[in-house]
């Protein structure tokens, strides 16, 4: 619902705009419909980006929670007293000797998934501004569709059960998925510029949660069939995903070419230029970051002014000049540290409060939700402060030094389940919240910066550059999480998150 | 066959039921003409070739013999068998085979099929080597002899009575169900199932099926398959239609 206030406000500020704008003033009502249009596209652009990489979790959700019944079908039943009959029911699968190593080969999948995620979003990053987004986002999520149908399902019908096979795929699945960030995080850049971009971006990192949501509620509400059943369905509506994508989405205002309500809406796209044909009347607009140029020529006769418009497409920037663009490095190796903690919260969240309080799975997972929600307002708040102030690392900074004292208390945090909460909020708000601004945000902040001189494109690269060291952090966080936790004891995770956090408020 | 008592073919009063008699005696006398032995063939039913084997011992006043009769079945040659009317169901209740010169193999290889057994005696045969999976799916035999060599097959359990102080025989009574007998726990979705002298197995409950028994219920594919097909094409038009419809490929002048 506040993406559509939101979009108010914005088209209040557009109505405010035209009617200021005195060489519009004769073309009012054509105007008036152009302008619905635009809503539209943008309300489109957000609707899409948002459920295609919700999707893109939905999928990743739906393993995590198939996870004890992929166990046991690649087990054999665990040996009782009596060897069971009839022995193809219960012994004729035998991946593995017992459902623990199984759940350890799960823990290496997930690792090699969060690997080959990591190097894809920096070869999808860079791809990106390169192709057609569209293209290349709705490829991304065929092709992870038809892996995860290839994991899930095929396997499972043909009964064909191979470790080998089942890691090549999920890596390839890895480099897949990883078109998704880069290129909504892109798109959403193109679409919707600086001003409003750190409270839309924080609502609309609540994606990722979304998701998380589909894939439980599809995954509890076909288990019962059998866990393929799981993966077929997110796959399914993955690969309806992408054809929506096939023919919805329009990755950049330029591809619609409304030059003369490009003009207009400069002060909230962000990474366009465009150039005329012939000037006879130049316009410049310097409230944006990017600060693009317009120069327009209006005919007299004619109130369609649409045309003698040319936008030109901008060339892409090489990876190495993303990666020197200012505060990318800072910021990635920063987002590094912080998806480490970030993810480990997100995966270890509910196995810690079963493990060290004693609570029920089902009540440990709802009450870690807390964390998910309290990142996704953190975000929008944060996000919200930080387009009013112009600034984002005023904000992000004293969020991280923050969490450093809350991480301690939480560590001491009583066996009480509302304190727990509480605190659990609290950290989600300031690290969880981070770290959606960061990914979004900032990310197309920094890929869109007034240093990206003349056609330059490298919103796309910037973004996986920063996503990919991030996600190479929370890979690192994965292997070293359950080592600590059963080596040290949980105190020891929780200084390694604290001395990541401080790492980072260092490199801000 | 089974319809004729449906259709009342002498009163020709509709088209359809015309129709329907025509087609009945199209079915009936195809059915004669392609199965003529079962139509004539009325004098014996088919019994198992472990019946006609070649004994010594003289099948009459045994014991399988005795009560089988008693019990109003008929002995064809060395098999008391219970059958229905046409022979389309021959179940093989007892079975007599002293002094056959049977071997193991044969035994187990003739019995597969047969689960109804009740009735069984085997002394006088070398066949020490036979064991409890040989008898294979007989769930409920009454009385079991034996050659004095070999023991009642399962634990204390497994029988409800045994005797072995007959000078030629051992001789195992009532077979228990060791569901029953036995505290078997079957893993989740499942329950026991007796299938065999003292062999259970676990089998999936009603609805379950797949390996362990994890999954129950058939997941819908044909709704979900339209269902989901038909919404992306419908969502589809509507985003092209709302959006991709005003992309232009070059930026040419109206």
């Amino acid at each position: 619902m506040c993406v559509f206030i939101n979009l108010l406000h914005l088209s209040y500020h557009l109505w405010h705009l035209l009617l200021t704008n005195k060489i519009l003033q004769n073309s009012n009502k054509k105007m008036r419909i152009r302008l619905t249009r635009v809503e539209s596209h943008k309300a489109a652009v957000f609707v899409l980006t948002f459920f295609s990489y919700a999707l893109f979790h939905a999928n990743r959700k739906a393993f995590s929670n198939v996870k004890s019944s992929t166990a046991a079908v690649w087990t054999p039943h665990n040996l009782t007293d009596r060897r069971l009959q009839p022995e193809d029911l219960w012994y004729s699968h035998d991946l593995f000797a017992t459902e623990d190593d199984a759940e350890k080969f799960e823990g290496v999948l997930d690792t090699a998934f969060m690997l080959a995620y990591a190097v894809g979003l920096f070869l999808n990053g860079y791809i990106g501004d390169r192709v057609n987004m569209r293209i290349l986002l709705a490829v991304g999520m065929g092709s992870t569709s038809v892996l995860v149908f290839v994991f899930g399902c095929i396997a499972e019908w043909t009964l064909f059960y191979n470790k080998y096979f089942y890691a090549v795929i999920w890596i390839v699945n890895g480099l897949m998925q990883s078109t998704g960030w880069p290129v909504v995080v892109a798109c959403m850049g193109n679409w919707f510029g600086q001003s409003s971009r750190g409270v839309l971006l924080g609502l609309w990192s609540s994606c990722a949660s979304v998701g998380n949501i589909i894939g439980a509620l599809l995954v509890s509400s076909v288990l019962s069939y059998g866990y393929q059943y799981a993966f077929l369905v997110t796959s399914a509506i993955l690969l309806s995903g992408s054809f929506i994508v096939l023919f919805g989405l329009i990755p950049s205002p330029i591809d619609v070419a409304l030059a003369y309500l490009l003009n207009l809406l400069l002060t909230y796209f962000c990474c366009l230029k465009i150039k005329s044909v012939d000037n006879t009347n130049t316009l410049q607009r310097s409230d944006t970051v990017s600060q693009p140029i317009v120069k327009q020529n209006y005919p007299s006769e004619d109130d369609d002014v649409t045309y003698d418009i040319q936008a030109t497409r901008p060339t892409s920037m090489s990876f190495l000049k993303a990666c020197l663009l200012p505060g990318v490095i800072p910021y990635a190796l920063a987002y590094a540290f912080l998806k480490l903690v970030n993810y480990s919260f997100f995966f270890w969240l509910p196995f810690y409060l079963h493990n060290a309080f004693k609570w029920e799975e089902s009540v440990a997972d709802q009450l870690s939700t807390a964390y998910d929600v309290a990142g996704i307002v953190g975000g929008t708040v944060v996000g919200f402060m930080s387009d009013r102030l112009g600034k984002r690392t005023i904000m992000i900074v004293p969020m991280l030094i923050f969490s450093i004292p809350s991480l301690l208390l939480y560590s001491y945090s009583p066996n009480d389940r509302l304190v727990n909460t509480v605190l659990m909020s609290l950290i989600g708000c300031l690290i969880g919240g981070a770290a959606n601004l960061i990914s979004a945000a900032v990310s197309a902040d920094l890929g869109c910066q007034k240093q990206i001189q003349g056609d330059d494109r490298a919103l796309a690269t910037v973004t996986g550059i920063i996503d990919g060291t991030g996600s190479f952090g929370a890979a690192l966080g994965q292997i070293a999480v359950p080592y600590l936790q059963t080596g040290l004891g949980w105190p020891s995770v929780f200084y390694l998150f604290m001395i990541c956090v401080s790492f980072q408020s260092c490199n801000e | 066959m089974g319809l004729a008592p449906l259709i009342n073919c002498s009163r020709k009063n509709s088209q359809l039921m015309r129709f329907l008699c025509v087609l009945l005696w199209i079915a009936q006398t195809t059915s004669q003409t392609l199965s003529p032995d079962k139509a004539m063939n009325k004098a014996t039913p088919e019994v198992p070739h472990l019946c006609n084997l070649d004994c010594r011992f003289d099948i009459n006043k045994t014991h399988v013999a005795e009560n089988c009769l008693s019990h109003g079945f008929d002995m064809i040659k060395r098999c008391c068998i219970d059958s229905t009317e046409d022979f389309s169901v021959v179940d093989v209740i007892g079975i007599d085979l002293q002094e056959c010169n049977m071997t193991q193999e044969i035994f187990s290889t003739g019995i597969i099929g047969i689960n109804t057994l009740q009735y069984i005696s085997l002394e006088g045969n070398d066949l020490s080597s036979l064991n409890k999976t040989d008898f294979h799916r007989n769930t409920g035999i009454l009385y079991l002899s034996l050659p004095k060599n070999l023991q009642c097959f399962g634990n204390q359990s497994a029988w409800g009575k045994v005797v072995y102080d007959n000078p030629t025989a051992t001789i195992c009574y009532n077979e228990s169900n060791p569901c029953q007998t036995e505290n078997v726990t079957c893993p989740d979705n499942s329950h026991c199932v007796h299938a065999g002298i003292d062999l259970i197995e676990c089998l999936c409950d009603e609805d379950y099926h797949g390996y362990k028994c994890m999954n129950k219920g058939k997941f819908p594919v044909t709704p979900f398959a339209i269902g989901l097909s038909i919404s992306t094409v419908f969502v589809c038009i509507f985003f092209w239609f709302t959006q991709r419809r005003y992309v232009k490929t070059s930026n040419k002048n109206k």
